[in-house]
C-alpha cells in the first residue's frame, strides 16, 4: 500500500504557523497583536520512528502537536499525512484521519472523566467511529487493551479515582492505542507521574511501539528521558526550530548554543561529574512570544552572539554529520567537552 | 559541635476519616551549621511533612499527633510555645517552596511584601528596610531591584518570582533554609540559575539547607549529605558521594537505575521498581519496600528495619534486613549492569519467590 509521501515520511510539516490574537476592547474588539506561539517550523515525522519535540515553557513544542493533529487551525503552513495535505480539512473530512492519529496527554488525572467507567473510557474511541457496535464483542476487545497496558482486566468497571496515576497514564495509552493509529502525540506522557513509575510507562509506550509498529512524536522537557527514547530530536525555542538532529548525534555534539546550554543545565545524579562540569548558565529569560527579539531568537541569551545575529536571521541549514542547525555561530569541540555530560558519548 | 538541627524519632500520624495516616514515622537527621542535606523520595514519603513540621506549620492540624524531638540550636522546637516558634519562622529559620506564585501575596507590591518580613521581625525603619530589601534583591539577581521592589508578583516570571521567594527566605540572615521542591516548577535552564544561586548563597552566608526534592540530579549538585525516604522512614543516609557511588538500600538502587541518564550510555530498556509507593494508611508490615524489592527474604515481610551504621563507613546508615556481603555483592553486580534477578543469582541472595506487586503496576 502506497500511503506515504515523498521520501518514506509520514507526515509532513512546511512553514507551520500559528499566531493566537490578542484583542482590546469589550464590544468592539479590534485586534492588538498576537502570540506567536509557533513561527514557521518544518521537519518530517518518518514512518515508525520516535521524533522528540523538546524546549522550555512557551516555545510552542504543545501548539505544534495541536496543530499536526488539528485540534488546531493553522494561521500559515501545511501539514501533509500521508501525500494529503489536511491543514484545513472540515471537522467531518478529519473523522477519518482521528483513528489514524492519537494524543496521550501529561495529566492523567484531567484528561479522564472522573464520572466515566475505566471500560466506557477506553471503548469510547470505538463507540465514536462505529465500530464493535456489539457490546460484549466491545467488552472483549477493550479488555485485551487493558491486559495490553498492564491493567487488570476485571477493573473494567471501576472509576479513575480509584486508581493511581501510574495506573491513569495506562489508561490514556489503552485509549490512544484501541483504533491502532499510526501515529500517536504524546505530550509530556511521563512528566507528572513519579520518579519509579516514569520508567514503567516509559518501558510501555516502547514496547507498543515495537509490537503495533507506531510513529511517536514525543514531546517533553526532561532531556535525557526524551534521549532514551528517541530517534531524532528537534529543539525548539521561541516557536521555531533551532537544531533537528539523529538523537545520538544531538546529544554527542550539539551544534546550537541553546541545545548546549539545555544539555549543561540537566543536573546530573553523578557528584563527581557535577564538579568536574561546568554548568553554563544562561542568564536572563524566554523573551515574550508577543514580540520575539529581532534575527536569531535566541540572541538576547546567546553566551556566543555577535552583531550580526542581532539583524539577520540564521536559516534551519545541513552541517556536516547531517544535522539541521539554525546559528551563525555553531559551537565548538571545546566549548562542548566542557559543558555538557554527552559530549562525545 | 551540637549540630543546628537535630531532628529525632520524629512521628507525624493524621486521623483522618479513612484511617490514621502514618506520614513520618520516626525520622531522625542532623543538619550542620552552613552544610546542605537533601532528603529525597517519592510523593508521599513524608519529606514535606517532616519539614512542615520542623518549622511548627502541622501543629495547628487538629488531627495531627506529633512526638519525639526537633533540636534547633539545643531547643526543642516541638516544646514552644506558638509566639516563640512565629519568633523563629522567617528569621532564624524559613521556608521556599515550590510554587512561588501561590506563595506570594498578588495584592500588595515585591518590595512591600519583603518591608513586611523584615519589620516582623526586626525594629527597623520603613525605609531601612527597603533598602535591605532592594539589597536582597540584587543579591538574587534581580536587574534594576531599585525599580524592580514596586512591582507586583504577576509581572514577574516563574524563575525572577523563586528569586524573590529565596530573597524573602534569607532576608533575615536565617541559620537554617528549608527548600522544598524549589526548582521543580522550573524550566531546566532557569532551574540551573536558581541551583546555582542557592549554591553561592550558601557559601557566602553560611546558611544551613535542608533541600527536599525528588531529583537526584539536583541532590548531586548542591548537597553534602543525603537522606533517603521511603514510606514515611528513612531508609538510607550518608555523605552525599558515598550514597552515589556505594548505596546501599535496595529502593535507593531502584531509583538510581529507573531514571535514563545523559552521564551514561544510553541502554535499551529501563529498570523499574516494579508497584507502586504503599498507601500510608496500611504500610506494609515489616520492611515498607518488601513487596516491590526483588531481593526480598521471608523475615522482611515481619521484621521492621532500623537505620544501622555500615561497618567500613560509620557514616552511612541503611534500614535494610539483607546482610552486608549481600548488599556489597548485589550492588557490584547492578553496577555493572545485571538485571535484579542476575544479581541475586551472582550474589547468592534466594529468591522468597516474586515479589507481591500490586495490580496493574508490573513492569512494562
Amino acid at each position: 500500500m502506497s500511503t506515504q509521501g515523498a521520501n518514506g515520511s509520514l507526515l509532513e510539516v512546511r512553514d507551520l504557523a500559528m499566531h493566537f490574537p490578542l484583542k482590546k476592547g469589550i464590544l468592539l474588539q479590534r485586534q492588538v497583536g498576537a502570540v506567536r506561539a509557533v513561527d514557521g517550523v518544518s521537519f518530517d515525522v518518518r514512518e515508525g520512528e520516535t521524533l522528540g519535540l523538546v524546549g522550555e515553557s512557551g516555545c510552542g513544542k504543545s501548539t505544534t502537536a495541536r496543530l499536526i493533529t488539528r485540534l488546531l487551525e493553522p494561521t500559515a503552513g501545511t501539514v501533509t499525512y500521508q501525500g494529503r495535505d489536511i491543514t484545513h480539512l472540515s471537522r467531518r473530512g478529519l473523522l477519518p484521519l482521528r483513528r489514524e492519529m492519537q494524543m496521550i496527554f501529561q495529566d492523567p488525572y484531567s484528561s479522564l472523566n472522573p464520572r466515566q467507567t475505566v471500560g466506557s473510557v477506553i471503548g469510547e474511541p470505538f463507540r465514536i467511529h462505529g465500530i464493535e457496535r456489539h457490546e460484549a464483542r466491545r467488552k472483549v476487545r477493550v479488555q485485551e487493551l487493558m491486559e495490553q497496558v498492564g491493567l487488570n482486566p476485571e477493573h473494567y468497571n471501576r472509576l479513575p479515582h480509584q486508581f493511581s496515576g501510574g495506573q491513569r497514564q495506562r489508561i490514556g495509552v489503552a485509549r490512544a492505542i484501541a483504533l491502532k493509529p499510526k501515529l500517536v502525540i504524546a505530550d509530556e506522557p511521563v512528566s507528572a507521574l513519579d520518579v519509579s513509575i516514569q520508567a514503567q510507562i516509559i518501558n510501555l509506550l516502547r514496547q507498543l511501539q515495537r509490537d503495533l509498529g507506531l510513529t511517536i512524536v514525543f514531546i517533553a522537557h526532561d532531556l535525557s528521558v526524551v534521549r532514551h527514547m528517541c530517534d531524532r530530536v528537534a529543539v525548539m525555542y521561541l516557536g521555531k526550530i533551532v537544531e533537528l538532529a539523529e538523537a545520538d548525534e544531538l546529544f554527542a555534539q550539539p551544534r546550537h548554543p541553546y541545545t548546549g546550554a539545555l544539555l549543561s543545565a540537566v543536573p546530573v545524579p553523578d557528584p563527581q561529574l557535577a564538579k568536574a562540569k561546568r554548568r553554563q548558565v544562561l542568564t536572563g529569560d524566554v523573551p515574550s512570544p508577543t514580540a520575539p527579539p529581532p534575527g536569531c531568537r535566541f540572541h538576547t541569551r546567546c553566551p556566543k552572539a555577535q552583531g550580526r545575529c542581532a539583524h539577520e536571521e540564521p536559516q534551519l541549514e545541513i552541517r556536516d554529520g547531517g544535522a539541521l542547525v539554525a546559528c551563525h555561530f555553531p559551537l565548538e569541540a571545546a566549548e562542548i567537552e566542557e559543558t555538557v555530560p554527552t559530549a562525545g558519548a | 559541635m551540637a549540630p543546628l538541627l537535630e531532628v529525632r524519632d520524629l512521628t507525624v500520624t493524621f486521623d483522618t476519616e479513612d484511617g490514621l495516616v502514618q506520614a513520618v514515622d520516626r525520622v531522625s537527621y542532623t543538619v550542620e551549621s552552613g552544610k546542605a542535606l537533601g532528603i529525597v523520595g517519592e510523593s508521599g514519603s513524608g519529606k514535606s511533612v517532616s519539614s512542615l513540621t520542623v518549622m511548627g506549620l502541622t501543629r495547628f492540624f487538629r488531627n495531627a499527633q506529633i512526638s519525639g524531638e526537633v533540636l534547633f540550636e539545643g531547643r526543642d522546637l516541638l516544646k514552644a510555645s506558638d509566639d516563640e516558634i512565629r519568633d523563629l519562622r522567617g528569621n532564624k529559620i524559613s521556608m521556599i517552596f515550590q510554587d512561588p506564585l501561590s506563595s506570594l501575596h498578588p495584592f500588595y507590591k515585591i518590595g512591600d511584601q519583603l518591608v513586611e518580613a523584615i519589620r516582623a521581625h526586626r525594629d527597623v525603619s520603613r525605609a531601612q528596610a527597603l533598602d535591605r530589601s532592594v539589597e536582597m534583591l540584587g543579591l538574587v539577581g534581580i536587574p534594576e531591584p531599585r525599580r524592580r521592589v514596586d512591582s507586583y508578583p504577576h509581572e514577574f516570571s516563574g524563575g525572577m518570582r523563586q528569586r524573590v521567594m529565596i530573597a524573602m527566605g534569607l532576608i533575615n540572615d536565617p541559620k537554617l533554609l528549608i527548600a522544598d521542591e524549589p526548582t521543580t516548577a522550573l524550566d531546566v535552564t532557569v532551574q540551573a540559575q536558581i541551583l546555582d544561586l542557592i549554591e553561592r548563597l550558601q557559601h557566602e552566608l553560611e546558611t544551613a539547607i535542608v533541600l527536599i526534592t525528588h531529583d537526584l540530579g539536583v541532590v548531586a549538585e548542591v548537597t553534602d549529605e543525603i537522606a533517603v525516604m521511603y514510606a514515611g522512614r528513612v531508609v538510607e543516609r550518608g555523605a552525599k558521594d558515598a550514597i552515589f557511588a556505594a548505596p546501599r538500600h535496595p529502593y535507593t538502587w531502584g531509583l538510581l537505575r529507573s531514571i535514563p541518564r545523559l552521564d551514561q550510555a544510553r541502554g535499551d530498556e529501563l529498570l523499574p521498581i516494579p508497584g507502586r509507593p504503599p498507601s500510608l494508611i496500611n504500610r506494609p508490615h515489616g520492611c515498607a519496600f518488601h513487596p516491590r524489592c526483588p531481593y526480598v527474604q521471608p523475615d522482611h515481610m515481619r521484621v521492621v528495619p532500623s537505620l544501622q551504621p555500615l561497618p567500613d563507613d560509620a557514616a552511612h546508615e541503611v534500614a535494610c534486613l539483607l546482610a552486608e556481603p549481600q548488599r556489597v555483592a548485589l550492588w557490584d553486580a547492578l553496577k555493572a549492569g545485571a538485571t535484579p534477578e542476575e544479581a541475586r543469582e551472582q550474589a547468592g541472595v534466594t529468591s522468597a519467590g516474586a515479589p507481591v506487586v500490586a495490580e496493574g503496576g508490573q513492569a512494562g
